[in-house]
């Protein structure tokens, strides 16, 4: 791990990211990747909570949190490291599995040297636009193992490509008998659960920060609209039953910019007390996901209910963030150990 | 469901039968599939109501409609909803027919009636404007006479299902009176005149139900005008009262319901087994289910006494939110599989995910759609100040 960045540090990524989405408006991952230098960020989580929360503010659709999680688990297994700007991403969700790795029943057999792999992944977000795909298979009766696939190579591999609510490019991947070579295998065989754990817990932590700059945006977007909006001779703002949710809206935007740090900085602990950790970070941040979205089209009137304005967009991308990689009665559970 | 008298579960029973025996299958089974419907879907439907003389509530039995009491209006409701026929769409039938048979002239009576029960024409309801939403006495829309003639001129916004009718109701003012309220006319004009231009709005479920419609002096006869000039605040509000109370759909609520349970069956769990067995969502589905039987009694009091204002407003509230909690709950019970955004327009509409099935897609696009049942017909916060202005009284 990189050494932490000081404050002066935080504030330039911070303002270098944002000025990049501001001037680029619909930025491709590459120049992404490649302008702003992000190569460090992709496994360093404090520095990617600081370009994720810019890229929720700006709520650009950048595979950002999918890169870094798959860049993460192949640093993490010793694999050959991305180039900055492909694109991977990490299939592990399956239609018979809610959100526990341990469903997982996509199987990779050995094949003479290689592998063959066989079963469905559902929603795999950015598998349209992905180089790699991380795909986690059953390997054995016990363990789960993970193979790097090329996504190129679509013998065997059936791909049905959609778009997410948040707009985000994602697939259902049917495998039969898609094989692979030896080197696809990345960790050793059958020891994965615990390393997608950890992985999962990582990419929470990012989440939670691309929350913030998403919940804040919805925040300032409500108040800048109830400012001008003009109903009874006044701007609605006005009103103390608006002015009160509104309170309500920057109280979870609180809570959440809190929870994001608590995730960060449990990243590095015990298993455990990573897990507790991260899971009470994301019960407040799917809240107040749930809860300012809400709160942000109300407040709008009609004008929330429409595609043309960004507030709707914002908030489907909060309701994907609910749900990417567990949700809040997932987590509740989690804590309580059930 | 509170006791019903003999000649009012004899009723249900018939439309129970109608339903399962008299109505277009194609209609249930779209729907029943979360497909949406066709234009000439709800005019099949229509068809088949009206054929049975029971297409024309809340109007009374002069003009064809169905002359029923409010209960067996209830029971009718309850049936619909739960054959998952097609709710009728309520502009024509349910907000402008009842003001058409009780204040328009003979010859309105005689010409949009009938077209509307043989669903010859659909409507729209044009009241909002993008500066009049809320506060809908400040609207500018403008009809100014000329001879026997009125210009009309204005924008009128979030008008559903205009892309599928041919008339539109609009709230015109047609003088500038002291209070605001008054100086409003009630005008009827096709929508297929010079001058109209419809523009479509996309909404985020992806629905394009909506639209934005421009007049530019839009010429129509003043036998156009329902009611008397200036009146139009009056016949809206006893019109109010009615759009409110449909916003009950107790039936369907229940249904929804139902339908989450079926579901969560499907669904895997958490450490195997499927959702239905998940005591996180059970208690969330019976918390639910409580607050919508006290809903409905709190309807079926309503109906069987008088409704007052506050009351009406009170349960356009309870009604619209637990709608709402319901959607919540749907996409809760989904998980990841609320992701994908689907066009439903197909009957294989839900191939586009092989490995999630039609439940997820539909159930997200339901809760983003549903958040405007808070907003329309008077949002929550204008129904509190509404019913505050009646406790008021209590605070002196
Ligand atoms: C799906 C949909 C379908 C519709 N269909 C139709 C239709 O067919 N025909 C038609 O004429 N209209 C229709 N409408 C319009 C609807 O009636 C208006 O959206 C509604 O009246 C609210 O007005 P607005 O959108 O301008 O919001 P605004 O009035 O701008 O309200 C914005 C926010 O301010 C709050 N607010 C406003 N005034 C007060 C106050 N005094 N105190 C406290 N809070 C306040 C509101 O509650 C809301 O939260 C539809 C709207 C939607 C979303």
């Amino acid at each position: 791990m990189s050494a932490a960045l000081s404050e002066a540090e935080q504030a330039m990524l911070h303002d270098a990211v944002r000025a990049f989405l501001v001037k680029e408006g619909a930025p491709r991952w590459p120049d992404f990747a490649d302008r702003l230098r992000i190569g460090a960020a992709l496994v360093d989580a404090q520095q990617g909570s600081i370009i994720a929360e810019e890229i929720g503010r700006a709520r650009a659709h950048l595979p950002f949190a999918e890169v870094a999680t798959a860049a993460w688990l192949l640093d993490h297994c010793g694999a050959t490291a991305l180039p900055a700007d492909k694109v991977a991403t990490l299939a592990w969700a399956e239609p018979g599995l809610r959100y526990d790795f341990a469903g997982i029943e996509t199987r990779a057999r050995r094949d003479g040297d290689g592998w063959r792999l066989d079963g469905t992944k559902a929603v795999v977000g950015w598998a349209p636009k992905a180089d790699i795909i991380l795909v986690a298979a059953r390997t054995g009766d016990e363990g789960v193992s993970l193979f790097q696939v090329d996504s190129a190579r679509t013998e065997g591999l059936r791909p049905s490509p959609y778009r997410t609510i948040d707009g985000h490019p994602a697939a259902d991947l049917i495998f039969e008998n898609h094989s692979l070579a030896a080197d696809a295998l990345i960790g050793p065989e059958g020891t994965a659960i615990d390393l997608l754990e950890e992985a999962r817990d990582r990419a929470l932590a990012l989440l939670a920060a691309e929350a913030v700059g998403l919940l804040d945006s919805l925040l300032e977007q409500t108040i800048a609209y109830t400012g001008q909006r003009r109903q009874f001779g006044q701007p609605i703002a006005g009103f103390q039953a608006l002015q009160h949710r509104m309170v309500d809206m920057y109280l979870e935007c609180e809570l959440a910019r809190s929870s994001a740090w608590l995730a960060v900085e449990a990243l590095g602990e015990s298993p455990a007390d990573r897990a507790r950790a991260v899971s009470c970070a994301m019960v407040n941040v799917a809240r107040a996901c749930r809860s300012v979205g809400q709160q942000a089209i109300q407040l709008h009137g009609g004008m929330g209910m429409t595609d043309e304005l960004a507030i709707g967009h914002y908030v489907k991308r909060a309701m994907a963030i609910e749900v990417l990689w567990a949700d809040a009665d997932w987590h509740l559970a989690r804590i309580v150990g059930l | 469901m509170l006791k019903l008298a003999p000649e009012e579960t004899a009723f249900q029973n018939e439309v129970r039968a109608f339903f399962a025996h008299d109505y277009p299958a194609h209609v249930i089974a779209k729907n029943k599939a979360g497909q949406r419907l066709t234009k000439e879907d709800h005019v099949d439907a229509q068809h088949a109501l009206n054929a049975r003389g029971w297409l024309g509530v809340g109007w009374p039995r002069a003009v064809g409609g169905t002359g029923w009491t409010p209960i067996e209006r209830y029971i009718f409701d309850q049936e619909l909803e739960f054959a998952h026929a097609a709710g009728i769409i309520p502009m024509a039938v349910i907000y402008i027919g009842p003001i058409i048979a009780a204040f328009g002239s003979e010859r309105q009576k005689a010409e949009w009636l009938p077209a509307i029960l043989e669903s010859r024409s659909f409507w729209a309801q044009g009241y909002s404007e993008p500066e009049a939403g809320s506060d809908l006495a400040s609207l500018r829309f403008s009809a100014v006479r000329d001879g026997d003639d009125y210009i009309l001129n204005g924008t009128k916004i979030w008008t559903s299902g205009a892309l599928w009718a041919d008339w539109i109701f609009c709230l015109a003012r047609t003088s500038r009176e002291e209070r605001k309220q008054q100086g409003i006319s009630l005008i009827c004009a096709p929508l297929d005149l010079p001058g109209i231009r419809v523009h479509p709005i996309r909404l985020i479920d992806g629905s394009d139900e909506l639209a934005r419609i421009e007049f530019d002096n839009v010429r129509v006869p003043v036998t156009n005008r329902i009611g008397d000039e200036g009146q139009a605040w009056h016949y809206a509000n006893v019109l109010l009262k009615t759009e409110r109370l449909s916003y009950a759909h107790i039936g369907s609520k229940k249904r929804d319901l139902a339908k989450l349970l079926e579901e969560a069956a499907k669904l895997p769990a958490r450490s195997g087994g499927t959702m239905d067995r998940d005591p996180a969502f059970r208690l969330a589905h019976a918390r639910v289910e409580a607050r919508l039987a006290a809903i409905e009694a709190s309807i079926l009091r309503a109906l069987r006494g008088e409704v007052s204002m506050a009351t009406a407003a009170a349960l356009k509230i309870a009604c619209t939110e637990c709608a709402q909690t319901i959607t919540e709950l749907g996409i809760d019970l989904a998980g990841r599989h609320r992701l994908p955004m689907l066009e439903r327009d197909s009957a294989d509409w839900a191939a586009a995910t092989p490995a999630v099935g039609p439940f997820g897609p539909a159930a997200v696009q339901s809760y983003l759609f549903e958040r405007a049942q808070t907003i329309y017909g008077g949002s929550t916060e204008v129904q509190k100040n509404i019913i505050w202005r009646s406790l008021a009284g209590m605070a002196r």
